[in-house]
């Protein structure tokens, strides 16, 4: 599903280079729930970054879905982006001035190949808008709703285009615990249906509810393991509404 | 992305900063509305003045004694036309359909206890051709009245009030430096000329008479002619040159005693002179038009800046930078085309105002309408450039960043 070889990474500061990423490798199978923990500064961000298509490492082979995305040119890599990925930020970047609605429908303006997708579109971001619990939130703008609820549109955004990867950085770092559960049960939920997940996060915590947990120390993957019992947000979150 | 994509886009934008967006606009819709008015009012200024020169006679050629030169000092026009001149050009040259000497001379008019200071013009019957002038009441002399010089006359509108009031001047006389006339007929009411002269302030009168009874002299001022076709109106000129030349027994190194003008030159000058106009207009309309460019530009760049982190977000969305550039591009030229119409709009309304409070005759030119709306939209695309480009360069992880 997803094959990283040899990743490296640096940037350069004036005469300094600073070298992020040291070679990565790191194979994700399909319906993987994995984490990425580590201090900052290690490199996560920057892995996300590259697993995202956002940026290109400087050397080192990234295969996403079957396909090696360094041999694609970086023109292309916006159709990527579009098609086989979705985006969960910490900051939620919803567009400010367009409706819950709107912004779940984003991702389809940017679609290639026209024709009746579009119309399904607006009906899938409906669904999905009721999916993540914001029936009759469909024409509010984000500054309207709590944050947990923008983070949630800004999940059933990733998903509008059915990507084969969720990429998630930092989803809970601005969110109260009830509010990081819930994202999370949302997560757990879609990789039960079998939605790759890969999540940033520092929280030792909200990293238990992945099926597996890397730690990446100094631009190097320094653990890897299978979480072996998951904490299920949806127990998690009973007690609460109880 | 559609093209309705963007268009909603846009509208969501710019209709966010109402007051902003507004402003923006304004350079635009200030250069378009100026230029749209003052096109109407030149067009219809030029449009009066053209109509007047043809009323002149566009067939019309028209002899001038030539100011004569002595010690570099231009003189008085010196008396070297006559009827002679006149009548020699009627039967010698062909393809003259009219010819009509002509003088003026300003005396007081007389009938009864009122009396108005006016402007006899002695002239022949062909001269109202020449004009296309035409007689209201009564009937014009003959050229018998002209042979005999009698004393006849026809007023103008101007005058006939003047001196007669609601009474019937028809076989009336009036005294004209002692000497009276009869008056045969008035003339159909002309009004003014574009420069606010009355041309109905007039007395009409064989130039017979007017030369030996009221001037006292055996010259004439002008001689009129008026030519089949003005295609031929320089072949006809070369004749009527060498025919004066003949009569005035000038040797070959002797300057012309008199100078021929053709009334198509003075229109195809006045022509000029608007089509000047019209081009020191038209760069005004540049130059504030790019203008008002510059304020999109400046603002379209402020936007790019403020929205980095939405470029940004839409870029992870899957984004091209095509998508984006396009999306910048078509608010820019929203904003503009929009002004442009508004510009129209004030224009067009402007002008209306101004012809019925001033009676300014004006006329909007469409084609101006036309060039205004697609130089206001080529002006948002050219200034929008700039900022636009330089959002779709931005790199996404970089906008993302920004806050």
């Amino acid at each position: 599903m997803i094959e990283l070889v040899q990743i490296m990474k640096s940037y350069a500061y004036g005469e300094h280079t600073l070298q992020v990423l040291k070679g990565i490798n790191l194979h994700i199978p399909a319906g993987t729930f994995l984490s990425i923990m580590g201090p900052s500064g290690s490199g996560k961000s920057t892995l996300l970054n590259i697993l995202g298509c956002l940026e290109r490492p400087d050397s080192g082979e990234y295969y996403l879905d079957g396909v090696l995305i360094n041999a694609i040119p970086p023109v292309e890599w916006a159709h990527i982006r579009n098609e086989k990925i979705g985006f969960v930020f910490q900051q939620f970047n919803l567009l400010q001035n367009a409706t819950l609605l709107e912004n779940v429908n984003l991702p389809a303006l940017y679609r290639r190949g026209k024709g009746n997708f579009r119309k399904a579109a607006r009906h899938r971001a409906l669904k999905l808008l009721h999916s993540v619990g914001l029936h009759g939130f469909e024409d509010y703008i984000p500054s309207k709703i709590s944050g947990g609820q923008q983070q949630r549109v800004a999940i059933a955004r990733a998903l509008l285009n059915d990507p084969v990867i969720l990429l998630a950085d930092e989803p809970t770092g601005n969110l109260d615990i009830k509010a990081s559960l819930e994202i999370m049960n949302v997560f757990q939920r879609l990789n039960g249906q079998g939605k790759t997940i890969i999540m940033v996060t520092h929280d030792p915590d909200i990293a238990e509810h992945a099926s597996r947990a890397i730690t990446i120390v100094d631009g190097r993957i320094a653990k890897d393991r299978f979480v072996e019992h998951p904490k299920i947000a949806a127990l998690e979150l009973e007690p609460a509404q109880g | 992305m559609t093209a309705r994509d963007l268009f909603y886009m846009s509208y969501r934008n710019l209709t966010r900063n109402k007051v902003r967006s507004g402003l923006t606009m304004l350079g635009i819709i200030i250069g378009v509305a100026s230029v749209i008015g003052m096109v109407a009012v030149t067009q219809g200024t030029r449009t009066i003045v053209q109509e007047q020169i043809s009323n002149l006679g566009a067939n019309m050629i028209v002899i001038f004694p030539r100011q004569l030169l002595f010690g570099g000092v231009r003189t008085e026009s010196a008396p070297s036309l006559t009827l002679e001149d006149a009548e020699a050009i009627r039967r010698q040259v062909p393809f003259v359909t009219f010819v009509s000497p002509f003088i003026s001379v300003g005396f007081q008019a007389v009938y009864t206890n009122r009396n108005r200071l006016s402007v006899i013009t002695g002239i022949t019957p062909d001269f109202q051709y020449i004009r296309n002038w035409s007689v209201a009441k009564g009937h014009f002399f003959s050229e018998k009245d002209v042979r005999l010089a009698a004393n006849v006359c026809l007023l103008g509108n101007t005058v006939v009030d003047q001196l007669f009031g609601l009474e019937d001047p028809i076989g009336k006389t009036i005294l004209l430096k002692h000497v009276p006339f009869q008056v045969i007929g008035i003339m159909t009411p002309k009004g003014q000329t574009a420069f606010g002269q009355d041309q109905d302030d007039m007395i009409l009168a064989p130039v017979t008479t007017v030369m030996r009874k009221l001037a006292g002299v055996t010259h004439i001022s002008l001689i009129f002619v008026s030519v089949t076709n003005p295609q031929i109106a320089d072949l006809v000129i070369e004749q009527i040159n060498a025919l004066l030349r003949q009569r005035g027994r000038l040797s070959p190194s002797q300057e012309d005693s008199f100078q021929i003008k053709n009334v198509t030159e003075i229109i195809e000058v006045a022509s000029k002179t608007a089509q000047v106009f019209s081009i020191l207009l038209a760069l005004v309309a540049s130059i504030s038009l790019i203008v008002g460019g510059i304020g999109i530009m400046n603002i379209m760049l402020v936007s790019v800046t403020e929205r980095t982190k939405e470029i940004g977000i839409r870029m992870a969305i899957g984004a091209t930078p095509g998508d984006i550039l396009r999306q910048f591009l078509v608010e820019s030229m929203s904003m503009s085309l929009l002004g442009g119409i508004i510009g129209i709009g004030i224009g067009m309304l402007a002008t209306a105002t101004l012809s019925y409070l001033l009676h300014f005759t004006t006329r909007v030119s469409m084609l101006y309408v036309a060039i205004s709306f697609i130089f206001s939209g080529l002006v948002g695309i050219l200034f929008g450039m700039y900022p636009a480009y330089k959002a779709s360069r931005l790199r996404p992880v970089e906008a993302l960043r920004h806050e």
